[in-house]
């Protein structure tokens, strides 16, 4: 029961940190701050008890004591059931610590801090709800939910005349929503009681309503995903957004379908659609080597980053088709080191984006004259390139590993991907560590906070423990 | 045993982390360094009553797949393996102690022995994961001792596609035998395929670390750095990391018949274009780096005539061409800074010179057999050819500032000791083939003339032979100028036309045209967003009907 009321404790916290953050006054430097330590706090809190959820979890499936169970008043045999495993923790730890970080890079200049902050707190809540939904319906209803204050997240952060992209993207995501309602009243017409997630693939459908659940959750969790021919709305978003926050709020919703995919997709494709495999492949492998070579061929910093995030994130859904249940934890620990590592590099590049703005200088050089900010990007750049420094490392390795064990030319492919997403983002390093271009004494550039600068090595540090031991906050 | 080692060097490497005041450096390097010879009599100690193998393995995590170890063998061969970068190491401690021009010796003291307990683990390991992980590691602390952004710039992007090479053929490796083991990879090719594939990734990695023909451009960005940082990269760095992954991997290897072929033509190339640059080129630094890259092309040759098992002869010749380097840049040193007054100075690094190349001539002469004689003779023509010019051209900068005369006789020692020394490891083969007994006479003769030019350089003969000018005249038009024209011919041929005019345009219009196009696609335009789906659809609906 104690295990069920923290699992609550943790979708519920944020919301009502929200509630205090649209509490604040409405007087500009002080409604931020204020803000922003409300919802630092809440995310503090919320971490400690994911910590604490962690202890709680010994073994990796789910366990009884950590499943609640709620029935609808009018819809008895509609059960909505939460519950929390090793995987989904690792996730919401991610998340929590994602946002955390995006909350502290959140420049005092950028417009909307207080409503931002806001709706942050409500799409990590919903977020939560997500992550510990186990059955078809609670999935569903978070799954759609989550959206909401993404978009008015986005809407906040873009121009208005850019709000036409935001409605491509709702547009997609409006049509995997009805999709995925399709299939979950198919599943519900069934009238079995708790349809959990796990159990879908157990469930005799006909082979006509086989094809349209399967289809439907398919489509439904893929139109997250920056795959082709459904690329363009995402990445359209993320080259526009210039919040950090925003940014990785979006970063996140692509991770969120893969977990989807691990959660409730059956390890062997259901005969029906499995017809479509090596057409869903290849148009992941051709959208990552576009991605990749765009990152390649960009020249600007930011959109290196962002082709370097797209690369991964196909990688993760190439992997998560695998019919292979054994890299299901190194998929999930690298995707908790990679939203790491990226959310870090995201709020250090909007630092040296807003610098290089006020200042009226270019970027290149610009970490010759923040020495913090040198360091951490560094390390950060050096765990992105999938050297040693984190877990990311070998959990990649063996994910693909594992994609070679089943497609060998799909797996050299992912490797040259890898290589030139990891070349563009030490280039984009060289850049901004640019020696030839110092600037004159009279610009003053700042360097990030020591509040940061700390914030960003602890991250490190975790980082670099998780390479010794993935779980090691765990006793 | 190695563990014991790797601990103690460990314990050492933190305590030289140890926060001390400015003044105090040079004190904790002297004390840390001392601390590290100690570990190393302990090292030679302990191999040399060393009886059995013995392996502390240490359990990283455990993975469904496989379970990722840190394994640290101790055997007879990781011991001869080891000893090289442990003395190369030990060297490159004492002249960073004893350099009064580097100011950071207690991070260079920490950098060294964490490369060096880097080494030690990528030996001593058995895991692909832990290979991986220590070859990554020596790349980190290389470019830290470069200490240079500019110089590091493509070194660092080099590797990394090296290190993306490596990294796929072992995570093929891993996928197909689901196993770990880097003792299980000669099993591989029962189960698997792909040998030519493999070995071209694995060699391309791999000459891609050692900075071979067609890779060397990373190597010569060092110029911009300090030519104290450059001495040691070659035998303490990436090149050295690949090596030791050529001795552990060669079962992928050997079994593509295109292995041999491959070698050959990139260790040829190497070597005579690395000849060639080295005597071409006017800058030091370059000829430096290209001096190492013949070097280095004739160990892995010499590596895989002895069919890959290691030995203390090719242990001592690494030492050897270490201690080369660091002749040549002390050499350099003196000269360069008008140091050149301290006489006793140049002299003793002209006798450990002169000592080094007997070493190493000795240690070569025991690894000559049948199969690698031409490879040896050519490499000894080769190597104190370019080794005599780098000595004539460091020269003349000593004359011009100090007129001194105290090159002429031991320059000729040194050259003519080196010749005695080389019939001597001949004389065995010269008895069983003509052609070596010509090839010798040449290189002989070449030297003769070599020696002779020197001598005239120097004011040997003083006034004797003031205004004689056969010998430069015989020097220039035989040796220098054929290959100053061969070289400009290869540069025309092979930089200008074969590479600026031809490959890196083509790659550049195509990179173009993908940028254009990328950037048409992902344009915000409705018409652009039906493009790109449409294109998708199409792209999904020729691989459904395919």
């Amino acid at each position: 029961m104690q295990a069920g009321l923290l699992l609550m404790l943790i979708i519920f916290l944020p919301l009502v940190g929200s509630l205090f953050v649209l509490s604040s006054k409405d007087n500009k430097q002080e409604t931020f701050k204020n803000a922003q330590q409300v919802t630092l706090l809440t995310i503090l809190i919320n971490i400690s008890l994911v910590l604490i959820l962690f202890s709680v979890c010994g073994a990796s499936e789910i366990t009884n004591s950590l499943v609640i169970k709620y029935s609808w008043h009018f819809f008895s045999y509609i059960k909505l059931s939460f519950g929390a495993d090793i995987l989904a923790l690792i996730f919401v730890l991610a998340i929590q610590m994602t946002i955390f970080i995006g909350v502290l890079g959140i420049g005092k200049e950028q417009q909307n801090q207080k409503n931002i902050l806001f709706y942050s707190l409500i799409y990590l809540a919903l977020l939560n709800g997500y992550f510990f939904a186990l059955d078809i319906m609670s999935f569903y209803i978070f799954f759609t939910a989550q959206l909401m204050p993404l978009y008015m997240l986005i809407g906040l952060s873009l121009s208005e005349h850019q709000h036409k992209i935001l409605v491509r993207l709702a547009f997609h995501h409006f049509f995997g929503a009805i999709l995925l309602l399709a299939s979950c009243i198919f599943i519900l017409s069934l009238k079995q009681d708790d349809i959990l997630l796990i159990n879908i693939d157990k469930l005799h459908l006909s082979y006509r309503k086989s094809i349209f659940v399967w289809g439907g959750l398919f489509m439904a969790l893929i139109l997250r995903m920056p795959v082709w021919p459904f690329h363009h709305a995402t990445t359209s978003v993320w080259s526009a957004l210039k919040n950090p926050l925003v940014f990785l709020a979006l970063h996140i919703l692509p991770l969120s379908g893969i977990y989807g995919f691990m959660r409730c997709w059956p390890l062997n494709i259901p005969i029906e659609i499995s017809i479509l495999t090596p057409v869903f492949q290849a148009l992941c492998i051709l959208t990552m080597l576009f991605a990749a070579i765009g990152g390649y061929a960009y020249t600007n910093v930011g959109n290196k980053l962002s082709n370097y995030i797209f690369v991964y994130d196909l990688l993760y859904l190439l992997a998560v088709f695998l019919p292979t249940d054994v890299i299901k934890f190194n998929i999930t620990y690298s995707v908790f080191s990679f939203l790491l590592m990226t959310a870090c590099l995201v709020i250090i590049q909007a630092h040296m984006m807003r610098e290089s703005t006020q200042e009226d200088v270019g970027i290149k050089g610009i970490l010759c004259h923040m020495p913090h900010a040198s360091i951490v990007y560094g390390l950060f750049v050096l765990a992105a390139l999938g050297l040693p420094v984190s877990a990311f490392f070998w959990n990649n390795f063996m994910i693909v590993s594992e994609i070679f064990n089943f497609h060998l030319y799909i797996g050299t492919i992912v490797v040259i991907c890898m290589t030139l997403a990891a070349i563009s983002l030490l280039q984009s390093f060289y850049v901004l560590k640019d020696e030839s271009c110092v600037l004159s004494p009279k610009v003053k550039i700042k360097d990030i906070d020591f509040l940061a600068f700390v914030m960003l090595i602890a991250v490190m540090v975790s980082l670099l423990l998780s390479l010794i031991k993935p779980l090691w906050f765990v006793f | 045993m190695l563990y014991e080692t790797v601990l103690y060097l460990l314990v050492i490497c933190i305590f030289s982390l140890w926060h001390t005041k400015e003044k105090y450096d040079s004190l904790l390097t002297f004390f840390c360094t001392t601390f590290t010879i100690l570990i190393f009599a302990f090292f030679l100690m302990d191999w040399r009553v060393l009886t059995s193998d013995t392996i502390k393995t240490f359990v990283w995590d455990s993975s469904p797949n496989s379970n990722i170890k840190l394994d640290i063998i101790s055997s007879k061969q990781n011991y001869a393996l080891v000893f090289p970068f442990f003395l190369n190491t030990i060297l490159a401690l004492l002249n960073n102690l004893l350099f009064k021009y580097e100011t950071h010796k207690k991070a260079m003291f920490s950098l060294f022995v964490f490369n060096l307990i880097s080494f030690i683990m990528l030996i001593s390991g058995n895991n692909f994961i832990e290979l991986l992980t220590f070859v990554f590691m020596i790349d980190i602390f290389s470019q830290l001792l470069i200490f240079n952004t500019s110089a590091s710039k493509r070194y660092s992007i080099y590797n990394l596609v090296a290190d993306m090479g490596l990294f796929l053929v072992l995570a093929m490796l891993q996928g197909k035998l689901v196993n770990l083991d880097v003792s299980n990879i000669s099993h591989y090719y029962e189960t698997g395929r792909h040998r030519d594939f493999i070995m071209f990734v694995l060699m391309f990695s791999l000459f891609i670390k050692f900075g071979m023909f067609l890779f060397q451009g990373y190597w010569l960005d060092l110029k911009n750095a300090k030519f104290h940082t450059l001495y040691f990269l070659p035998y303490l760095s990436t090149p050295m990391a690949a090596l030791i992954l050529f001795v552990k991997l060669y079962p992928l290897l050997v079994v593509s018949p295109s292995f041999v072929p491959f070698l050959d033509t990139m260790v040829v190339l190497s070597m005579l274009w690395g000849s060639i640059c080295a005597v071409v080129n006017p800058q030091i630094k370059e000829k430096f780096v290209y001096c190492n890259m013949l070097c280095v092309a004739f160990f892995v040759k010499i590596v895989e005539k002895a069919d890959f098992v290691w030995n203390i002869s090719l242990s001592n010749i690494l030492v050897c061409f270490f201690v080369f380097n660091l002749c040549l840049y002390y050499l350099h040193y003196e000269i360069d800074r008008g140091h050149a007054k301290n006489q006793l100075a140049i002299y003793s690094i002209l006798t450990a010179f002169l000592m080094d190349l007997a070493c190493l001539t000795i240690h070569i002469s025991t690894l000559v057999s049948p199969q690698n004689q031409w490879w040896v003779l050519s490499f000894a023509f080769l190597f104190l050819f370019v080794v005599s010019h780098l000595f004539v051209f460091v020269m003349p900068k000593l004359r011009n500032k100090e007129r001194i005369h105290i090159f002429d006789i031991r320059t000729v020692c040194v050259m003519f000791l080196a010749s005695v020394l080389l019939l001597y490891l001949g004389y065995p083969l010269i008895l069983s083939s003509w052609q070596i007994l010509w090839v010798l006479a040449m290189f002989v003769l070449l030297y003769f003339i070599h020696s002779m030019h020197l001598m005239k350089k120097y004011d040997f003969f003083n006034t004797r032979l003031k205004n004689m000018d056969v010998l430069s005249f015989v020097y220039e038009k035989s040796l220098i100028s054929p290959l100053k024209h061969a070289g400009i011919l290869f540069n025309v041929l092979v930089d200008f036309i074969f590479l600026e005019r031809t490959l890196w345009p083509v790659i550049s219009v195509f990179n173009s045209f993908l940028i254009k196009a990328y950037r048409h696609i992902t344009r915000l335009g409705i018409g652009y967003y039906f493009l790109s789906t449409l294109l998708g659809l199409s792209i999904a609906v020729y691989f459904f009907y395919r």
